[in-house]
């Protein structure tokens, strides 16, 4: 029997790893993967004791932080989560199940596709979400980046030192969703041609790449690469065989505790309701869950 | 018996193409790539399940360019399939377990 099975391995779950280690809890992670949504930032120029550090070092540090600690990360999809008479758990994984006291939910969220024709066709053959992992690829080439928030600015800044040109696409009139600093970079980057009020009407290729895309209020762009870069939605995966309440968008409610309004469920990171999903706030709420969960189960619950 | 190979572009026509006797699964990746570093240590898992039926061959883009040019990789992580030489089934990204396990229990 654990104390405590966190599920997820970003920020959020690993530093409430680290803290239900020392505080002594019998605990395991679980997840699908280790690093999270930070482990594609091209660069983390705001987590405290970094100046500047990519986003895979930053999640390779925490995750040897938590080898350091030795708590346990066991890679596996959790498949369903059982609530027994004893208000304990049961963590069914596709490798097989696990008894816990205490569950933290960190489990994230997932980029937002565009569901456009030709978005599944050519993905990975000219489309990426990931400018970090595939820029590489179209070095003195023309490429497209759609999007107007942070991650899209950062991408199309990323993609202007390696290409030769690129379009940076959103529906907006302005960025007004993003830093100004990566605003300014933006706009005194002569590579990056911004074009406002436009949308990807169509996506076009030859059968085995990406060659154009059909634009809303411009031109047919002839380019090799398209970074899709529109946000995230969280993952829902437990949402309703748990009866975990939710915002209208999806994002689970806590307390300033991080409990769920499930007894024994707590939840960190991205999918809950925090206002602003970086990896700090996600390690924050990860330490705040593993608190609660200590005191709970010192309390006997 | 070695179930995960690291190879050069040199390599893959002994370690990949000519291999008739079991399914080679080759990992495009390269050591800045966050998913790849995720997929990572998943497809080496799976190697391990299926011993002595696969074989993991795994290309650093970053170094060995042919290869990944040649099959027309321009994201990754990037997942191909080779039975008898041939590609029969690829992926890009890094998929849940079961549905990598799918994938290669149909071309068994």
């Amino acid at each position: 029997m654990h104390d405590v099975i966190i599920i997820g391995g970003g920020p959020a779950g690993l530093t409430a790893a680290i803290y239900c280690g020392r505080y002594k809890l019998i605990t395991k992670v679980i997840a699908k993967m280790v690093g999270g949504t930070i482990s594609e930032a091209h660069k983390v120029c705001n987590y405290p004791g970094f100046k500047e550090i990519t986003g895979f070092d930053l999640s390779t540090k925490i995750n040897e932080h938590v080898d350091d600690i030795g708590v346990p990360i066991e890679f596996g999809e959790v498949t369903d989560i059982k609530k027994n008479n004893a208000g304990h758990f049961t963590v069914m994984t596709d490798d097989g199940e696990h008894d816990t006291k205490k569950i933290i939910l960190a489990i994230g969220r997932t980029r937002r596709k565009l569901n456009i024709q030709g978005e599944t066709e050519y993905k990975g053959k000219g489309i990426s979400y990931c400018a970090t992992c595939d820029g590489y690829f179209f070095k003195e080439k023309t490429v497209a980046v759609l999007g107007g928030g942070n991650s899209a600015l950062t991408a199309a800044l990323q993609l202007a030192d390696i290409a030769n040109e690129v379009y940076l696409i959103y529906r907006g009139t302005e960025f007004n969703k993003a830093d100004e600093a990566w605003v300014e970079q933006v706009n005194s980057n002569t590579k990056i041609k911004v074009l406002f009020n436009n949308n990807i009407k169509e996506i076009k290729g030859d059968g085995d790449k990406l060659t154009t895309l059909i634009l809303t209020n411009h031109d047919d762009l002839k380019l090799d690469g398209l970074f899709i870069e529109i946000g995230y939605q969280p993952n829902t995966e437990f949402y309703k065989k748990l009866g975990l309440e939710t915002d209208n968008k999806g994002y689970v409610k806590i307390d300033n505790m991080c409990q769920t309004n499930i007894n024994g469920i707590y939840a960190a990171g991205d999918f809950t309701t925090i206002p602003l999903k970086q990896a700090i706030t996600a390690a924050g709420q990860g330490a705040t869950a593993a608190y609660r969960v200590m005191l709970d189960i010192k309390k006997g619950d | 018996m070695e179930n995960v190979l690291n190879i050069s572009d040199l390599e893959f026509q002994d370690k990949v193409l000519n291999v008739k006797d079991k399914l080679v699964v080759v990992d495009f990746w390269a050591p800045w790539c966050g998913p790849c570093r995720m997929l990572g240590p998943v497809m080496e898992k799976i190697a391990n399940d299926y011993d002595g039926k696969m074989l993991l061959v795994k290309i650093d883009v970053q170094v060995n360019k042919l290869m990944a040019t040649k099959y027309g990789v321009s994201g990754i992580p990037s997942v191909k399939l080779f039975k008898n030489g041939q590609l029969v089934d690829e992926f890009v990204g890094a998929l849940p377990e079961q549905l990598i396990k799918q994938k290669i229990d149909s071309n068994l």
